[in-house]
C-alpha cells in the first residue's frame, strides 16, 4: 500500500468512525458516565442474580443462533443454488418475519405454545432471524464457483463430504457473519423475551430497560450494560477470529452459472428449506386471519378503520400515513446506512490489504457491530443528554429516527457487502488502476458492479430492518409521524375489538409494504456501462 | 522515453525483497527480468507499476521521479499471469476499459478494440463473455487490454506461465510479434528462459533480490556472470578449464571455443554440451533416459572419473537412443557450453 | 432485458416518489415545528407520554384563540417521560409536560423538573388530586386500575362474580385470575400498590402468597393479559378475571349495547396524571396557558374518549358508554408519592421473590 492510499483510507475511515462516534459512542458513554458517577456498579456486579442474567442471556442467544443457522442454511442453499419455480417468492417471504412487531409475534407464539417458556423464546428469536442467515449466506453462496464442489465429488467425496470440505469453508465467512449478527439480535431481543418470558425469564436487555426506564437506576443499568458490552465484544472477537483467513479471493461467478435444478439428495435439502419457509408463514397467516376476524365473523372493519385515525382517533395519523412515514424513514435510514456501511466496508477491505492494518481492521469491524449489542433505550437516553450540544438541538429532531435506525442497519450492510468485496481479487483492482482508473473509479468500475448484487441485497435487507425497527424508533419518533410498528404497538395497548383488529390490519399492511419494498429493491440494478455483461 | 530504476529497494518488514536494483529500459526495448520464483522480480515489477512502495531508491521515467505518481497516472500497462479480466465485462468491454478511463470517444474505442482484437488474433470475439474464453484467449485479451491505451511502458508479470506448454511456446512467438508490431517498451517478468530469450532484447537475471547480470540474451546465455547464474541458466555442471589459442581443456576433454581469451576459465555445461558420439573421448554408462520432443536426455555415469564430475547430462538423437545400462561414448559440443565471465 | 430494466426503473422511481427522502427533501410532516410568522413568538413544546391523544379540532381551536403553536413531543410511557425530563432538566426539551403520574411524581418533583404554577383552572377540581403542597403539578386526569371480570363467563358458570381483593384468593376462583408483572407493566405495578394500600404493608405479602397458591397467572404486559388471556376481550382467552382499567369495560360493549365486562370497583388503585411548566422553559407564559388549556373544560371533556382516562375537572360529563359501563370508582386506593418513591424497588423485589421465586 502506498502512502497516498494509506492517507486516503484514513480519511475514508473518518466517515464511519465519525458517524459511530457522534451517534453511538458519545451518547452511550455519556449515559455510562452518569451511571458510574452514582457508584454502585460493583455492587451490581457482585450479585449472583446479575450473573444468572448474563448466563440466561447468552444461553438463549446461543440456542437461538444455532436454531436460526440450522433453519437458515437450507433456505440459503435454496436461494443460492437452486433453479426452481417459486424461488423468488421464497426469497421475499423469508424477509417478512423481520418486520413484524415483536409484541405481535410474541402474542402469536404465545397462542401456539401458551406455556412455552424458554423454548418459545428460542423459537421466536429464530423465527425473526432465519432471514439473516438465508440472505447473508445465500448472497455469498450464489457467487462461489460450483466447480470446486464438482471436483471434490469427482474425487470421490460424498455429497456431505463435499459440503463440509469444500462448500462450508468457502461460505464460512458469511456463516460466521450471519451467526454474529443473529447472536447480537437474539442477545438484545427485548419484546420477545418480555412477552414470552412472562416475567420469569429475564435477560440483560429487559433488565436494563427496567432499570433505566422504570426504576431510573442508572448505575445498575450501567453495570448491566457494561456486562452486555463485554459479552458482545467477546462474541464479536470470537466471530472475527473464526472469519480470519477464511475470506480469500474466490472466483466470483454469476448466479446464473451456479444455480441449477437440484438432483438426488439435494431434494431433501430443498424440502427442508420449503418446510422452513412454510413454518415461517404459519404466524404470518395467523396474523392476516386475525386482521379479518371479529367476534361477529369475517370483516374488513380493521382495514377500513386503518384508512382513518382509529377508534376515537387513537392514532394521530391514518394507517396509510403511517405506512408513508415508515417508507420515508426507512429510505433515509437505508441510504444513510448504505453510505456509511459501504465506506466502512471499503476501509475494511483496504486495511486488510495493508500488513499493519489487520488489527485495526478487526477493531473497526467490531466497533461497527456494537450498536447491535447495546440497548436502544441506552442510546435513546444518551441522545437526550448529548444531542443538545450539536447545532440545532437534535434531541427532538425527527432526523434522529433515521440516524438511530441507520445505526442498526449499517452493521448488516457491512456484513453482507464485506465478504463479497473481500472475495474480489486485489489484482483485478490493480489491473484497473494500471489502465488509468483512479481509486474512486476502480471502486465504480470493479467493486461496485461485482458487489452490486449483494449491495442491493443489503439495501433490501436494511430497508426491511428499518421498516420493522421498533426499539429506538418508538423512543425517538415524533407523534405526528409514527411508523407502522409504532402504530401497531399503540393499537395493541388499547382495549376494544376494533383496535385489536386494526393492529393486525396494520401488521398486514406492514407486511405488504415490506414485500413491495423488497420486490422493488430486488428489481433495481446497479447502473453499468458499455461492455457490461449481466449481473454478479 | 525510458525507464530508469535507481538503487531500488523494497522491504517487507525485515525481509528485503528487492535490494538496490539498477536497471534501464529504453524506448522500444523489451527487457526480461529472469529469475527463480521468490527472487523478487515480481516485486520489482509491482514497484515499477506503483503497486508497492519502495523503501529506497527511485523509479524514474525520462529522469522524473515517479514516487509521487499513483498507479493510475503512470501510464504503464500491466498484464498479470492469469489475466485478471473483468468478469462482468465482455471481451470488447475489457479491451476498451483503459480507453474509457482516458476519455476516448466511443467511435475511436470501437476502432481501437477491433484493431487490437485483430492484433491478438481474436477478431470477432468482442461480444463474448470472458468467462467463456480458454486460458490462451484470456491472456490475449489481457494483452490487448493492456496495449489498448498505448501505455508508455508495458509490464508483463509471467504472462504465459499459467498456460500449458504448447500454448506457451506458440503464444510467446505471438507475443514477440505483437510487442514488435505495437512498438512497445516492455518490462517482463518470467522464470522461463525460453520465454525471456524469445521475447527480450535484453535479459536481467535476478537472484535473491539483486540483479546479477544484464545483457542481450545471447550474451547472457553464452557468458553467464557467475556459477549461480550459470546454474540457473541450465548449466548442470560447472568445471574449470584452461584456454589456449581458442582451445579449452578440462577434465572432460578439449573443445574449441570462439572469442575466449587465453587463461583459466570456468565452463558451464548444459546437457547439450555432451552428445553421444561413437568417436567421442569419454565413456560412461547410461543411468536414466528422458525423452524430449527432438532429442533424448541422458544421465551418464562416467567411467574412470578422475578430476572431473562423476555424472553428467548428455543428449542423444531420438532415433536409436541408448537406454539405461548401455555404455556410450560422449563428445563435447561447444553449442552447449557457456563460459563464465567472472574470473575463477 | 430492456423491458425488465424499464420496469425496474419505473418501480425505482415510484419507490423514490413514495418514500420521498426526508433527509434531502423538506419534511412535509413537520408542520408542527412551526414556520408560520406568528409562531416564532408564541410556541410551546408539550412533552407528553405515548398515550397522549387529543381531538384535532380541540387543539386547533386552542391554537387559533391563543395564538400559541403547540408542538407535541411524545416520550415513551410515564416512566420514560419522567426520566427524560430528569435527564434534561438543565436544558429541557420542551416548555410544559403532561403525563408524569403519581407513581413517578415524587421523582420529578425531587429532581426539580417543574417550576411553580398554580393554574386558575385548578380550583375547578383538579387540586383534589394535588401531588403535594408545592403547586408545581396540576392533575389533568385520573386513571384507575381495577380488576375486570367477564360477566358472561360467570353467568354461564353460575358462579357469583368476585368483588374484593380477598375474593380473588378464594379457592372458588382458582386459576381464573391473570395479572401483569409489576416490574414490567404499569397496571401490574398499580395493582400491587393497590394491594399494599388496601391490605397494608404487613398484609400484602400474605395476600400474594394466597394468590399464588390460588393459581394466579403472571404475564409481562397488559397486551398479553387483556388481549390474549382474558376471556372478555376479542382474544377470548381462558381466564375471566384480569387486571385492567376501570375504563376498559367501556370498550367492550356488545352489539346490543350491554357491556360484556365489568370493573370491580373495590379493587381499584388510582393513578393521577399531572401537567406542569418545566423549569428552564423558554416560553414560560405560553406554557402556563397550555397547562390551563389541559385543565379547561374543552380538553377535559374529550380525555375519556381519547385516552381512556377520567377527567380531573369536576362536572365534566362522561360519555354515555362510560356512565353505563365504566363509572369512576369512588373508593380507590392510593399511596403517597414519597412512599412509592422510597419503597417501590424494594416492594417489586419482594414481590418477585414471593411470586416468581
Amino acid at each position: 500500500m502506498t502512502r497516498r492510499a494509506a492517507v486516503g483510507l484514513g480519511l475514508a475511515a473518518l466517515l464511519p468512525l465519525g458517524f459511530l462516534g457522534v451517534f453511538f459512542a458519545w451518547p452511550v458513554l455519556a449515559i455510562f458516565r452518569l451511571g458510574l458517577a452514582k457508584g454502585g456498579v460493583l455492587d451490581a456486579l457482585g450479585q449472583s442474580e446479575t450473573w444468572r442474567l448474563v448466563g440466561f442471556t447468552l444461553g438463549q442467544a446461543a440456542a437461538s443462533t444455532v436454531l436460526a443457522l440450522l433453519a437458515g442454511l437450507p433456505v440459503a442453499f435454496l436461494l443460492a443454488r437452486c433453479a426452481l419455480r417459486g424461488i423468488g417468492l421464497a426469497r421475499t417471504v423469508v424477509m417478512v418475519p423481520f418486520v413484524l412487531p415483536t409484541v405481535v409475534v410474541g402474542l402469536a407464539f404465545r397462542a401456539l405454545w401458551p406455556d412455552g417458556g424458554v423454548l418459545s423464546i428460542v423459537l421466536a428469536n429464530a423465527f425473526f432471524n432465519v432471514a439473516v442467515v438465508a440472505r447473508t449466506v445465500g448472497g455469498l453462496w450464489s457467487h462461489t464457483d460450483r466447480r470446486a464442489e464438482d471436483a471434490a465429488r469427482a474425487l470421490g467425496a460424498s455429497r456431505w463430504r463435499a459440503f463440509t470440505s469444500v462448500v462450508l469453508p468457502a461460505i464460512a465467512p458469511a456463516v460466521a457473519s450471519a451467526a454474529a449478527v443473529v447472536f447480537l439480535f437474539c442477545a438484545t431481543s427485548f419484546g420477545v423475551v418480555l412477552v414470552l418470558g412472562g416475567g420469569r425469564f429475564r435477560t440483560l436487555e429487559t433488565e436494563i430497560y427496567l432499570r433505566t426506564v422504570e426504576l431510573f437506576d442508572l448505575s445498575g443499568a450501567a453495570a448491566l450494560s457494561l456486562l452486555q458490552f463485554v459479552a458482545v465484544v467477546a462474541v464479536l472477537l470470537l466471530g472475527a477470529a473464526a472469519r480470519r483467513r477464511r475470506e480469500t479471493a474466490l472466483r466470483l461467478r454469476r448466479k446464473a452459472e451456479t444455480a441449477r435444478r437440484p438432483t438426488g439428495g439435494e431434494w431433501a435439502v430443498v424440502a427442508a428449506a420449503f418446510a422452513v419457509v412454510a413454518a415461517l408463514l404459519v404466524p404470518v397467516v395467523g396474523l392476516v386471519l386475525r386482521s379479518l376476524s371479529t367476534s361477529d365473523g369475517w370483516s374488513l372493519a380493521g382495514y377500513r378503520a386503518l384508512s382513518g385515525t382509529g377508534q376515537n382517533g387513537t392514532l394521530a395519523v391514518s394507517g396509510l400515513d403511517a405506512a408513508m412515514n415508515s417508507l420515508r424513514t426507512a429510505t433515509d435510514a437505508t441510504l444513510l446506512a448504505l453510505f456509511v456501511g459501504v465506506f466502512a466496508a471499503v476501509v475494511l477491505v483496504g486495511l486488510r490489504r495493508g500488513r499493519t492494518g489487520h488489527g485495526l481492521g478487526t477493531a473497526l469491524d467490531t466497533a461497527l457491530m456494537l450498536p447491535l449489542g447495546v440497548s436502544a433505550v441506552t442510546v435513546g437516553f444518551g441522545y437526550l443528554i448529548t444531542m443538545d450540544a450539536l447545532p440545532g438541538d437534535l434531541r427532538t429532531s425527527p432526523l434522529l429516527v433515521p440516524f438511530a435506525q441507520a445505526l442498526v442497519v449499517t452493521p448488516l450492510v457491512v456484513r453482507m457487502v464485506l465478504p463479497v468485496l473481500r472475495a474480489i481479487d486485489e489484482r483485478l483492482r490493480q489491473a484497473a488502476a494500471t489502465l488509468g482508473a483512479s481509486p474512486l473509479r476502480v471502486w465504480r468500475e470493479v467493486d461496485l458492479p461485482l458487489a452490486g448484487r449483494s449491495l442491493l441485497a443489503a439495501a433490501g435487507f436494511g430497508y426491511v430492518i428499518a421498516l420493522g425497527e421498533f426499539g429506538a424508533t418508538s423512543f425517538l419518533v415524533r407523534p405526528d409521524a409514527p411508523t407502522l410498528p409504532v402504530v401497531v404497538a399503540r393499537l395493541m395497548a388499547r382495549p376494544g375489538g376494533l383496535n385489536g383488529q386494526m393492529a393486525y390490519a396494520a401488521c398486514t399492511l406492514l407486511m405488504v409494504v415490506t414485500i413491495v419494498a423488497v420486490v422493488v429493491i430486488e428489481k433495481l440494478r446497479v447502473p453499468t456501462r458499455a461492455g457490461a455483461v449481466g449481473e454478479f | 522515453m525510458s525507464l530508469q530504476i535507481d538503487e531500488l529497494t523494497v522491504r517487507y518488514g525485515s525481509f528485503t525483497a528487492v535490494s538496490t536494483v539498477d536497471l534501464t529500459v529504453t524506448d522500444g526495448e523489451v527487457v526480461a527480468l529472469l529469475g527463480p520464483s521468490g527472487c523478487g522480480k515480481s516485486t520489482l515489477l509491482r514497484a515499477v507499476a506503483g503497486l508497492e512502495r519502495p523503501s529506497g531508491g527511485a523509479v524514474r521515467w525520462d529522469g522524473a521521479d515517479l514516487s509521487g505518481v499513483p498507479v493510475h497516472r503512470r501510464g504503464f500497462g500491466l498484464v498479470f499471469q492469469d489475466g485478471q479480466l473483468f468478469p462482468h465485462r465482455d471481451v470488447a468491454g475489457n479491451i476498451a476499459f483503459g480507453l474509457r478511463m482516458r476519455g476516448v470517444g466511443a467511435e475511436e474505442r470501437l476502432r481501437r478494440v477491433a484493431e487490437l482484437l485483430a492484433l491478438v488474433g481474436l477478431s470477432g470475439y468482442g461480444r463474448r463473455r470472458v468467462t467463456e474464453l480458454s486460458g490462451g484467449e484470456q491472456q490475449r485479451v489481457a494483452l490487448a487490454r493492456a496495449l489498448a491505451p498505448r501505455p508508455r511502458l508495458l509490464l508483463l508479470d509471467e504472462p504465459l506461465s499459467a498456460l500449458d506448454r504448447a500454448l506457451r511456446e506458440q503464444l510467446s512467438v505471438d507475443l514477440a510479434r505483437v510487442l514488435r508490431a505495437a512498438g512497445a517498451t516492455a518490462l517482463m517478468v518470467t522464470h522461463d528462459h525460453d520465454e525471456a530469450f524469445t521475447l527480450a532484447d535484453r535479459v536481467a537475471v535476478m537472484q535473491a533480490g539483486r540483479i546479477r547480470q544484464v545483457g542481450p540474451p545471447a550474451r547472457v546465455w553464452a557468458r553467464p556472470a557467475d556459477e549461480e547464474v550459470a546454474r540457473f541458466l541450465g548449466c548442470g555442471t560447472v568445471l574449470p578449464a584452461e584456454v589456449r589459442a581458442g582451445m579449452a581443456r578440462s577434465a572432460l576433454g578439449a573443445v574449441r571455443l570462439r572469442d575466449v581469451p587465453d587463461g583459466p576459465v570456468e565452463l558451464g555445461l548444459r546437457s547439450a554440451a555432451l552428445r553421444v558420439d561413437p568417436s567421442g573421448g569419454l565413456t560412461g554408462e547410461v543411468r536414466e533416459r528422458v525423452h524430449r520432443r527432438d532429442h533424448v536426455r541422458l544421465l551418464v555415469r562416467l567411467a574412470g572419473a578422475g578430476a572431473g564430475p562423476e555424472q553428467v547430462e548428455a543428449v542423444a538423437a531420438v532415433a536409436g537412443a541408448p537406454g539405461p545400462g548401455d555404455v556410450v561414448r560422449l563428445a563435447l559440443d561447444p553449442e552447449g557450453i557457456a563460459v563464465l565471465t567472472a574470473a575463477p | 432485458m430492456i423491458r425488465r430494466t424499464m420496469i425496474a426503473a419505473a418501480a425505482a422511481s415510484a419507490l423514490a416518489l413514495v418514500a420521498g427522502c426526508s433527509l434531502s427533501g423538506g419534511s412535509g410532516s413537520s408542520s408542527s415545528s412551526g414556520n408560520s410568522p406568528q409562531s416564532t413568538d408564541h410556541s410551546v413544546t408539550l412533552v407528553t407520554h405515548d398515550s397522549f391523544v387529543v381531538k384535532q379540532e380541540v387543539i386547533d381551536e386552542f391554537q387559533r384563540s391563543s395564538g400559541i403553536k403547540v408542538t407535541v413531543l411524545k416520550s415513551g410511557d410515564a416512566g420514560a417521560l419522567t426520566n427524560k425530563l430528569v435527564l434534561t432538566k438543565g436544558n429541557p426539551i420542551g416548555d410544559a409536560a403532561y403525563g408524569v403520574d403519581s407513581t413517578f411524581a415524587s421523582r420529578a418533583l425531587g429532581e426539580g423538573v417543574f417550576q411553580e404554577y398554580q393554574s386558575p383552572e385548578g380550583d375547578k377540581g383538579p387540586q383534589r388530586y394535588a401531588a403535594d403542597g408545592s403547586h408545581k403539578l396540576s392533575a389533568v386526569d385520573v386513571g384507575d386500575v381495577c380488576v375486570n371480570v367477564d360477566t358472561g363467563w360467570f353467568a354461564a358458570k353460575n358462579l357469583p362474580e368476585p368483588k374484593t381483593y380477598q375474593d380473588l384468593a378464594d379457592p372458588k376462583y382458582r386459576d381464573l385470575l391473570v395479572v401483569e408483572d409489576p416490574a414490567t407493566s404499569s397496571p401490574g405495578l398499580a395493582f400491587l400498590f393497590g394491594s399494599i394500600g388496601k391490605l397494608g404493608e404487613s398484609g400484602w405479602t400474605d395476600y400474594w402468597t394466597k394468590l399464588k397458591a390460588n393459581g394466579v397467572k403472571v404475564v409481562s404486559g397488559w397486551e398479553e393479559a387483556y388481549n390474549q388471556d382474558f376471556s372478555g376481550s376479542a382474544g377470548k382467552g381462558p381466564r375471566p378475571i384480569v387486571v385492567s382499567y376501570a375504563s376498559s369495560p367501556a370498550a367492550e360493549i356488545g352489539q346490543d349495547g350491554t357491556p360484556r365486562t365489568k370493573a370491580l370497583l373495590d379493587t381499584c388503585y388510582r393513578q393521577v396524571e399531572y401537567a406542569g411548566v418545566l423549569s428552564g422553559a423558554k416560553h414560560v407564559d405560553d406554557a402556563k396557558k397550555v397547562v390551563d388549556f389541559l385543565l379547561s373544560e374543552k380538553f377535559q371533556a374529550q380525555v375519556a374518549d381519547q385516552m381512556y382516562v377520567y377527567p380531573a375537572r369536576e362536572g365534566v360529563a362522561l360519555p354515555e358508554a362510560w356512565t353505563k359501563a365504566a363509572p369512576l370508582p369512588k373508593d380507590s386506593a392510593a399511596l403517597p408519592a414519597d412512599k412509592i418513591q422510597a419503597n417501590r424497588e424494594h416492594w417489586v423485589q419482594q414481590w418477585r421473590t414471593l411470586v416468581q421465586g
